[in-house]
């Protein structure tokens, strides 16, 4: 036998063995399970210090308001005051049952607050609460992660583990946003949420507000011979305030004498459009989860007042952090498209309800 | 030549090269080079004068920040944002 049989022979077992092994046997998927949990194990690791640190910095940011325990204030926080979705199956009275709960959990959560900082103001309490719930927020998205790897881990489940170990990327992402989002909320200047506040204020040429209903405003100012109203959260704490509620007192008020109700709000763009894009459209332009969307609805439709809706458009991240020039710009250029939008749809003479929904954060 | 020879060298070139691949994808975990600065934009209620300060803390929109040098009217704090300075990308 010469040499060159010898190795042939030898390479066409190697291939055969290893044809066996990729298709008749786990071991391919064994070593992706290892590789994919390794994976996930650097973004958990990764995840932590994203915790750890916006807890730092949480700590740090109540101690500079006076908190005197703020660890404790935050430990106690995180993982309570969880709210339980009402019974859709049956979904008569929802709407209320939702908003019940919705406003007994703020009620809660407020109480906790002032029940630990006695006399505090209502911006100072509004900042807490947000503290509060961010840190809450990254302890549960990293709680998650920390679950589905378990569990792929217990269950020796590649495809769980895979699965994991390509979306965890963005989920770093996220936790990465909220984690910034703990410092905008502590420097105090509007927020790319803001920008449906940030409209309607400029709108509002007049300094003189009402709190038609807690924590919501409402300025009464004119433009080009219109009677403007415009509703908005009470700022400059960080609250999204009750929009959907004040419009429908409002315009109680008012016995439906408006012309058209237009809502501004910041939307979630697309990857492919670019940030601050403005666009508009009709319908109620608030992402909220059924109380106060339906409110503003029905209201309208109780009446037929046309809806109008104007958004900014960013991402998630901007939406948490620090208003960036380019939703600076479109929030300029969406108080043009509301001017016009008044101008071409309603006559000298009419009233016109303006609603900016969003966080009103660094925004009187 | 025997085929079997060129089948191996082609598969282990394409091993060699997939596994170089990888490793210099691997993404560069340099920081980014930016600088940022929140600026407030302040105007007078009267005659539109405007001008750009870097933000205080405890600003906030609607603020009555003193008075117009030009008019004496109020001025008001319209408009805070974050800017961002883009560093020229440093290449080795
Ligand atoms: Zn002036």
């Amino acid at each position: 036998m010469d040499g060159t049989q010898d190795w042939s022979s030898i390479l066409l077992a190697v291939i055969i063995l290893s044809s066996f092994v990729l298709n008749f046997t786990d071991i391919p998927q064994k070593m992706q399970f290892w590789r994919f949990s390794s994976v996930v194990r650097r973004r958990i690791y990764e995840l932590n210090e994203l915790e750890n640190d916006g807890r730092r910095k949480s700590i740090k940011y109540l101690k500079d308001l006076n908190v005197p325990n703020p660890k404790e204030l935050i430990e106690n926080y995180v993982d309570n005051f969880f709210m339980i979705s009402p019974v859709d199956i049956e979904p008569t009275d929802i709407i209320s049952r939702l908003r019940h709960l919705l406003r007994t959990r703020d009620e809660a959560v407020k109480r906790y607050v002032i029940e630990n900082l006695k006399n505090i103001s209502d911006e100072v309490r509004q900042k807490i609460e947000v503290m509060l719930e961010l840190n809450s927020i990254l302890t549960f998205i990293n709680k998650v992660v920390k679950h589905y790897y378990n569990l792929g881990v217990k269950y020796n489940d590649w495809v769980l583990m895979m699965r994991l170990a390509l979306d965890v990327n963005q989920i770093y992402l996220l936790a990465k946003a909220y984690n910034n989002a703990i410092e905008a909320f502590g420097v105090g200047a509007p927020i790319g949420d803001g920008a449906g506040p940030l409209v309607v204020r400029t709108l509002a040429n007049s300094s003189e507000e009402r709190e038609i209903v807690p924590e919501t405003v409402v300025y009464e100012s004119s433009f080009e011979n219109r009677r403007i109203y415009v509703v908005k959260a009470k700022g400059p704490g960080p609250t999204v305030g009750r929009p959907g509620e004040a419009l429908e007192k409002l315009v109680n008020e008012l016995d439906g004498k408006i012309a058209r109700i237009i809502t501004v709000d910041a939307a979630l763009k697309l990857e492919s459009e670019r940030s601050g894009e403005v666009a508009f459209g009709v319908g109620a332009a608030i992402g909220d989860i059924g109380p106060e969307k339906i409110a503003m609805e029905r209201i309208a439709t109780k009446y037929s007042i046309p809806l109008d809706a104007v958004v900014v458009k960013m991402s998630n991240e901007e939406a948490i952090t620090t208003m960036t020039k380019e939703i600076y710009d479109g929030v300029l250029k969406a108080v043009d498209v509301v001017k016009n939008i008044i101008r071409s749809k309603t006559k000298e003479g009419d009233a016109v309800v303006v609603i900016g929904v969003g966080n009103t954060l660094g925004i009187k | 030549m025997e085929p079997l020879y060129i089948l191996v060298i082609a598969l282990t070139a394409f091993l060699i090269s997939f596994l170089l691949m990888s490793l210099t994808r691997r993404p560069s975990n340099k920081p980014n080079e930016e600088q940022k600065k929140i600026l407030e934009v302040i105007k007078c209620v009267n005659c539109g004068f405007e001008e750009k300060t870097s933000f205080k803390a405890d600003d906030y929109v609607g603020k009555n920040v003193g008075k117009c040098p030009k008019c004496g009217g109020d001025l008001i704090v319209a408009g805070i944002y974050l800017e961002k300075y883009q560093q020229a990308e440093m290449k080795v």
